[in-house]
């Protein structure tokens, strides 16, 4: 599966978001303030994700905002990073 | 499987947490549902002047109640809390509130708080107190 359609079940799963199907999130669109309107701590969950699925420890809350700004940005940091993606 | 870590208190309700139904008036779950939550860190050497020392506060960001059958003056109750383990840097717990007499359950809810570092700034990973914490009460 490719990254990004692998990351939209994840995310769903993770922060339980029955009402939203996988092809309702836009890849480009931001994450948080619009588009899902994730808060900051959904953004716990997606970090579980991180270091869960893909073996990325991330402690850096400055950096968490460019990775977690959008699917996009977030499966271009895994690629760049994981061990196992 | 480890057991889940629980722990529990009990007491009569007071005349002033009675509303003017002489029903327990519904806010005050919230507090039956701290009640317990301090218990538990007593227990568990969870509380919240240890965690400060640590130099971490863990403030609440969600609750949930759902209330299920009234409590009286004078009924006395248990209130329950139970620690629900999960990966993220986050503490969640689940209660329930029971009328000791009858064994109806009153009030159940959830409750998560995360962690914050001195500077009130949100910790995304789960700081080494509660790592700890957590190996040692296998959670």
């Amino acid at each position: 599966m490719e990254l990004i359609e692998k990351l939209k079940t994840e995310i769903i799963s993770a922060l339980n978001l029955e009402d939203i199907k996988p092809e309702d999130i836009d890849p480009a669109a931001p994450l948080f303030g619009s588009g899902l309107n994730l808060d900051s701590v959904d953004a716990l969950e997606l970090i579980v994700i991180l270091e869960k699925n893909y073996g990325i420890k991330l402690v850096n809350a400055e950096e968490g905002k460019q990775i977690f700004y959008s699917l996009n940005s977030m499966a271009e940091y895994i690629k760049k990073h994981s061990s196992h993606a | 499987m480890p057991a889940l870590l629980t722990a529990s208190c009990e007491r009569p309700v007071r005349f002033s947490e009675t509303d003017p139904l002489g029903i327990v008036w519904h806010g005050n779950y919230i507090k039956y549902f701290e009640d317990s939550r301090e218990v538990f860190g007593e227990k568990y050497g969870l509380e919240y002047l240890t965690m400060y020392e640590n130099g971490f506060s863990a403030p609440l960001v969600d609750m949930r109640c759902s209330w299920r059958s009234p409590l009286h003056y004078r009924d006395i109750f248990i209130s329950e809390i139970t620690f629900v383990p999960c990966e993220a840097a986050k503490i969640i717990f689940t209660y329930r509130v029971m009328n000791k007499a009858l064994g109806t359950l009153c009030a159940s809810g959830e409750s998560t708080q995360v962690f914050m570092n001195k500077n009130g700034e949100l910790l995304f990973t789960i700081p080494d107190f509660f790592q700890e914490w957590k190996k040692k009460n296998q959670v």
